[in-house]
């Protein structure tokens, strides 16, 4: 299996990242961006992570991007962002370098099966638009995706 | 007596290179594919860097090819066929039939005035109707009226007629065929010129979506005074005059995704000249030029935008727009952007928004470089023999090109190559001349 590292490589290349031309599109096209423009810019991150790749690991930075693959849709460049995020996040995951907020939701979907804790008022909500409860996730579920997600990784989190 | 020379492509580029022959006392044949010469420069309102009406330079110079006793026109007509060589082509030339003879036609435009059928003028880039019988536009060479076949109701459903019945010159006619003209000549000269990139692919703009964004060969004929608006900033959706506008650059292209990579070369000073037009005419609007880099190489460009910044107040802002959005209400458009030399992500509102699209080549190239076994580059523009010492030639010997239809380039830079192939023809025609 080709790791993140190689992966990310490929993308940070002269003949991929290389023909940025830090015009912008990606940052005025982030939703993220528009919430939080002082925390959070993709063309100034993709500068960040291709000067120095690894140093990044550490970053909050790394982990705001909503995947939402907008910046890589305009980039006119044909540059991906959000592949690279990805990436480099996998990266300092695999490192062990998770931030606690990004930890915590992992957690409450390896332990709930789901990414927001779930509660009544979610079920009630439901009911107002004609939508059956979806109660809690079933345990057999539960037990597949630890499967799939795999102990190594339950254990980096932990 | 030397052979003529055949121009192919009536834009400013092939009508420089005919008159430049002419005048030399080469005979010329310009083969021209529309109802009229001119190209795109007879479409602009003005023109960087002297910002000189457009129409006003060259209408003398088109109606000179008119006169030019040594010059041939030949509107609604394209090369089918050439064989032989350098001093001895032999070409195939089909003219289109224009259902009105050109020998009565005065160009008095009654027969456009009582047309009943409406369909979108082209050449006002769609932003306003004109008839099935048209004159092209005021100032067409040769000043003729012309039926547009796929919309005339006669043609299409076997009515009307009513052109025939008003015309007083009794020019019309509905039999004309399509004409075969065979041609011998010394060389020729390619100048087919450009056409606009459809930006309708980059969803995020809106084009074709929103009304008020249009391209910027659309803002000429708007803002120019033989326009549909008679030259008021009236935006296509309500007809509210555009205040606040915006213009973004490179739309189409440097770009390795959608459109093109290279760069079109004159959009930076288009651009500029187009802002300066609206402050022109109404010196408290908020014109805004969103640009990457500002390609602004040629002589005294420079100085042109310094001075659309300090004396007329046009504001550049680095940075390519995410995304422009409309209210449906108001129909206003915002306009978000990064810009990146502070990182400030903003939202502007604007009542228009220009895009400002690249140059690219024409589909019909690959029959004509078929036809005339030229080379054309990946783009689709003709090949140049060499791009560094031999630009206007090509791999064919008696064959030269000029304008844009070997890549994007200005009018100055159109011309000046115009007059080096008449140079070049001149010379063959010398060569294998008796
Ligand atoms: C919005 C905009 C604004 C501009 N403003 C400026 C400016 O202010 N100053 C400036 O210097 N430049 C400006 N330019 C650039 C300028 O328009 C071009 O440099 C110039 O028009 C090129 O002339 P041309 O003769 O090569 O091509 P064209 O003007 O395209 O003429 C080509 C002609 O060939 C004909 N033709 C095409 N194919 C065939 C065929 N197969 N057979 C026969 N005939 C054919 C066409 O009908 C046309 O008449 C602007 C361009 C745009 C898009
Ligand atoms: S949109 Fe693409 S080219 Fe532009 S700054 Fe972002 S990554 Fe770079
Ligand atoms: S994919 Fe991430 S960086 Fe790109 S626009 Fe969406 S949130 Fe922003």
């Amino acid at each position: 299996m080709v790791s993140s590292k190689e992966l990310l490589k490929e993308l940070l290349t002269d003949e991929k990242l290389g023909y940025c031309q830090s015009c912008g599109s990606c940052s005025a096209s982030c939703p993220m961006t528009r919430v939080i423009p002082e925390k959070y810019n993709p063309r100034t991150l993709l500068q960040k992570i291709h000067l120095d790749p690894d140093g990044m690991s550490e970053k909050e930075e790394l982990w705001l991007c909503a995947w939402c693959y907008r910046c890589t849709e305009r980039c006119p460049q044909g540059i991906q962002p959000t592949e690279i995020f990805l990436l480099t996040r996998n990266f300092a995951a695999e490192k062990g370098m998770i931030p606690a907020n990004p930890r915590r939701i992992i957690k409450e979907i390896m332990n709930s099966g789901r990414s927001m804790p779930y509660g009544e008022f979610i079920d009630e909500l439901r009911e107002d638009y004609g939508l059956p409860p979806i109660g809690e996730v079933p345990a057999k579920v539960l037990e597949e995706q630890r499967k799939i997600v795999g102990e190594e990784f339950l254990e980096v989190v932990k | 007596m030397s052979k003529p020379v055949l121009v192919i492509g009536g834009g400013v580029a092939g009508i420089q290179a005919a008159l430049d022959l002419a005048d030399r006392g080469l005979k010329v044949h310009l083969v021209e594919k529309s109802p009229s010469i001119g190209g795109v420069m007879a479409q602009l309102d003005k023109t960087f860097p002297t910002m000189d009406c457009s129409i006003c330079i060259l209408a003398p110079k088109m109606i000179e090819c008119s006169r030019h006793p040594n010059i041939t026109i030949h509107t609604l007509s394209q090369v089918t066929g050439v064989s032989g060589g350098p001093g001895d082509f032999k070409v195939k030339v089909i003219k289109e039939p224009r259902s009105v003879d050109e020998s009565k036609c005065t160009g008095c435009g009654i027969c456009s005035e009582k047309c009943p059928a409406k369909v979108k003028d082209e050449w006002q880039e769609g932003l306003t109707e004109r008839k099935a019988i048209y004159i092209i536009f005021p100032q067409a060479v040769p000043l003729i009226a012309c039926i547009d076949r796929d919309n005339c109701l006669y043609f299409q459903k076997g009515i009307c007629q009513i052109c025939s019945k008003v015309c007083p010159a009794g020019a019309i006619d509905y039999e004309q065929k399509a004409e075969e003209i065979d041609l011998d000549v010394s060389s020729i000269i390619v100048a087919t010129g450009f056409q606009e990139y459809d930006p309708s692919e980059l969803g995020e703009y809106g084009y074709g979506r929103f009304e008020d964004v249009i391209t910027a060969k659309e803002f000429e004929r708007l803002v120019c005074a033989s326009g549909p608006t008679g030259g008021h900033l009236n935006r296509p959706s309500d007809g509210k005059i555009a205040h606040r506008v915006a213009f973004v650059q490179c739309v189409g292209s440097r770009s390795h995704k959608k459109g093109y990579p290279y760069c079109s070369s004159v959009c930076c000073m288009y651009a500029t000249k187009e802002a300066v037009l609206i402050k022109e005419h109404e010196p408290a609007s908020d014109v805004t030029i969103f640009y990457m880099d500002l390609k602004v190489f040629g002589q005294g460009f420079q100085e042109f935008v310094d001075r659309a910044q300090s004396h007329w107040g046009v504001k550049y802002v680095r940075g390519r727009p995410g995304e422009i959005r409309r209210n449906p209400v108001t129909k206003d458009l915002t306009i978000w952007y990064e810009n990146t030399e502070t990182g400030e992500v903003a939202e502007k509102e604007v009542d228009l928004a220009v895009l400002c699209t690249t140059m690219i080549s024409r589909p019909e190239n690959k029959e004509l470089a078929d036809v005339l076994g030229l080379e054309l580059d990946e783009w689709g523009f003709f090949e140049s023999l060499d791009p560094l010492m031999n630009p206007i030639e090509t791999n064919r010997p008696g064959i030269y090109i000029c304008g844009c239809c070997h890549g994007p380039r200005d009018i100055p830079e159109s011309v000046a190559e115009a007059s080096g192939t008449a140079a070049c023809a001149a010379e063959t025609a010398r060569r294998y001349g008796q």
